[in-house]
């Protein structure tokens, strides 16, 4: 059976990294930089089983880009996992609304980053 | 009768006014001012005194108001103040010129509303520079808080995958780990730097460059080795001092080839050369980056740069140019197109000791 693929959208290269050494032994991981990479390649073929995203990135923001996806036929079924340095009340509501399956603090600990990735892909 | 002046001689007032306040000399008027800001004083000079019944208080708001207004609009208090001597001047002039009575109490009126224009202004502009010095202050700490989350994120995932035992102390995790601290470092450095600019706290004492290129290299060679990048640091004679902040010289310093470190490419080479002429010290400090997109150079060669960069070196360079120029330094950024950036780093050279 081939591996999941998870989308890990953060513009931060070393998060991405940390993301990816966390999750690539189990999935296959693809990486973008921001909103907009992540829109584009979250359209790509394989599409991802599931997207990691940060909410503040430039150009366009995390919520944005889960907004577009989620206006999008093709792509509107995906999970999404914002993982952020955004932990106020007002950002974690702003974040759930737009329909996440889980927000997580970028200083959670892996365990709680792969259960809830696990979770979220039906595992 | 004060009232019936004002409306009967707008546009002769406001003519006068307008080359009062042309021909100040500081601030120099602006068209904003000469169109927009006085006629609209004059005006609601002249709908308060029809406002006769209102009270003081409706006449303080309405004054304050006009003054925060003007503030909004970009004017300086000193401007705002002007302008409304300018009005005043040239309202008592023309009444003069005229022989037109003002009674006391009219006087008083119109004293009191340039008063309260003037507070009102002052006190706007009080109100609005501490909201811009708070927002400022937020939205530093926004962006520091951003930068520590991000290195303690990846670096507490890059421990806790150590930890699991499943990965080498040798491989990838343990240098995201390392570069992460580095980074963590780093900020805390650059933090340390901009408190002490800002502060004022300035040690200066006279320093050996030689010693100081040492210190660069042995802090940069840790980031250099993380990233798999060859760092050469050319040695610098003896004798060679200047004269300035160590701490502020060595974050500086430690940022530029840092970054330059972080932006080549693995296996690419980052080089620092120090040349020394008879009263300048020149530390150029070049990398790999494969050159910058046209208009960057120019761009991180000015004094502020934007926090919004989304790599973070024109944050970090603009501490950097500043901590520089505490010194009586300046940086300049060349490229070298498909092959990276030179950063020059022009320091006075200290003569040798008497």
């Amino acid at each position: 059976m081939a591996r999941r693929c998870i989308l890990v959208v953060d513009d931060d290269e070393d998060m991405r990294e940390a993301v990816g050494l966390v999750l690539a032994s189990t999935y296959r991981v693809r990486y973008a930089f921001d909103g907009v990479d992540g829109y584009e390649k979250a359209k790509e073929l394989p599409r991802p089983d599931l997207i990691i995203a940060d909410v503040s990135m430039p150009r366009v923001d995390g919520i944005t880009m889960v907004r577009r996806i989620r206006a999008t036929a093709a792509l509107c079924r995906i999970p999404v996992i914002f993982l952020t340095g955004q932990t106020s009340v007002a950002s974690i509501i702003a974040g759930l609304s737009v329909g996440t399956f889980a927000y997580l603090s970028k200083t959670s600990a892996p365990g709680v980053l792969e259960g809830k990735v696990k979770r979220a892909l039906g595992g | 009768m004060l009232r019936e002046f004002l409306v009967a001689n707008r546009a002769a007032i406001l003519a006068r006014a307008r080359a009062k306040v042309t021909a100040r000399t500081a601030p120099l008027a602006t068209e904003e001012e000469l169109t927009s800001g006085i006629p609209v004083f004059l005006d609601q000079l002249i709908e308060a005194m029809a406002l006769s019944r209102a009270s003081s208080g409706e006449q303080t708001l309405s004054a304050s108001k006009h003054g925060s207004d003007l503030l909004k609009r970009g004017f300086t208090v000193a401007q705002v103040v002007h302008d409304y001597g300018g009005v005043c001047q040239a309202v008592t002039e023309l009444a003069d010129e005229k022989q037109v009575g003002i009674t006391a109490d009219e006087f008083r009126f119109f004293n009191q509303y340039l008063d309260d224009s003037i507070a009102g202004a002052v006190t706007e502009y009080s109100r609005q520079r501490e909201l811009a010095i708070t927002a400022d202050g937020r939205e530093r700490l926004g962006e520091l808080a951003h930068e520590l989350r991000n290195s303690l994120g990846a670096a507490m995932l890059a421990f806790q995958s150590l930890r699991t035992g499943q990965v080498g102390p040798g491989g990838s995790t343990a240098a995201l780990l390392g570069r992460s601290l580095l980074r963590l470092s780093g900020v805390v450095h650059s933090s340390i730097a901009r408190v002490r600019l800002e502060a004022g706290m300035k040690a200066t004492e006279r320093m050996s460059m030689r010693e100081l290129i040492e210190e660069i290299a042995v802090t940069s060679s840790m980031t250099a080795s993380s990233r798999n990048v060859e760092l050469i640091v050319m040695p610098v004679d003896s004798g060679v001092d200047i004269e300035g902040d160590r701490q502020l010289l060595a974050a500086a310093l430690a940022n530029i080839v840092q970054n330059a470190c972080k932006f080549t490419p693995t296996e690419g080479r980052v080089s620092v050369k120090t040349t020394a002429s008879r009263d300048r010290v020149v530390i150029e400090v070049a990398d790999q980056c494969g050159g910058l997109p046209p208009g960057k150079a120019e761009e991180l060669s000015l004094p502020v740069q934007h926090a919004g960069d989304p790599v973070g070196l024109g944050l970090g360079l603009s501490i950097s140019r500043r901590s520089i120029a505490a010194s009586g330094g300046h940086i300049r950024v060349r490229d070298v197109p498909e092959i990276g950036c030179v950063f020059t780093i022009d320091l006075p050279r200290l003569g040798p000791v008497s």
